[in-house]
């Protein structure tokens, strides 16, 4: 049980690292048309 | 105007940290008190079933699906650049763990003690998306409803972070409520239920955002959502309960 939950906290911390915004990747705003309908 | 604003002032790299951290502590609470109070033998019986591997199919999933669907939708947007997606993160590690257990044969649900701490965690993690302005690429359309959003330019938009929120908090209250009462169907199809509701709302609030089009009025996202929620269903009315496998064996 407690390897289950070492595991299962290494890969939470290591997805959180990866995917969320502590990697930056973002990207300016660019402003949309003034009608834009989303499609 | 009338509709409520806010202006959004903090910075979105650090607001996303933040809450993103916090989600991960309310995830892994969450599996815990999960396993202590409600089904110590289910997560026995899982903990024995899975490895360093199964995790690492998780986390390999996880990453290749959020930032090929995020990066995916900038292109198609006209504005290449590396970006992420928690849907596609929640595709990708359901097919690594798809794949994971279809090479060892096994039919149980392993997701169900990950079905309200998914709940929470997305529910917490898109605070940060409402807050962190038009960067963020997660802001809705134009919309002339009391309750519009301005994320920094001036337009009231459609807030779907905060819609996405509303209908994940429902969810891990009916999840939990649940696991309260020790529902038989829990550990068989919670979550199918989580990956279902999560993949039909989404699909709603996609019609709300300005992404592109791929197909009809779809864009890329609802075409993963739809995936997703088919998934669901199959799976919801095929699996085996995890404990019923082990007693047969």
């Amino acid at each position: 049980m407690k390897r289950y939950f070492k595991l299962l906290i290494i890969a939470t911390i290591l997805i959180v690292a990866i995917v969320s915004g502590a990697c930056g990747f973002y990207r300016p705003y660019t402003p949309p048309p003034a009608n834009i309908d989303g499609h | 105007m009338s509709s409520f604003t806010n202006s959004v002032v903090l910075h979105d790299y650090i607001i996303h940290i933040c809450f993103d951290v916090l989600a991960a502590i309310a995830f892994l609470v969450a599996v815990y008190l999960s396993w202590i109070y409600r089904f110590p033998q289910e997560m026995t019986t899982l903990a024995d079933k899975t490895s360093g591997r199964y995790f690492a199919s998780i986390g390999l999933g996880a990453v290749i699906g959020s930032y090929s669907l995020g990066t995916l939708n900038s292109f198609l947007e006209g504005t290449p650049s590396v970006s992420r997606s928690v849907l596609g993160g929640l595709a990708g590690a359901i097919v690594a763990v798809e794949v994971w257990k279809k090479k060892r044969g096994m039919q149980a649900s392993t997701g169900y003690i990950y079905a309200l701490p998914l709940a929470l965690m997305v529910a917490i993690g898109r605070i940060a998306c409402a807050m962190s302005g038009l960067d963020d690429d997660t802001y809705g359309i134009p919309t002339g409803m009391k309750w519009g959003w301005n994320f920094g330019d001036g337009i009231p938009r459609h807030p779907v972070a905060i819609y996405e929120i509303i209908s994940m908090t429902v969810l891990a209250i009916f999840l939990f409520s649940a696991l309260r009462k020790r529902a038989e169907w829990y550990p068989r199809i919670a979550f199918y239920i989580f990956a279902g509701v999560y993949g039909a709302q989404r699909f709603v609030w996609e019609f709300l955002k300005p992404y592109p089009a791929v197909f009809w009025r779809l864009n890329v996202f609802h075409i993963v959502c739809l995936s997703m929620v088919v998934y669901a269903f199959y799976f919801a009315t095929t699996s085996k309960r995890l404990q019923e496998i082990k007693e047969n064996t």
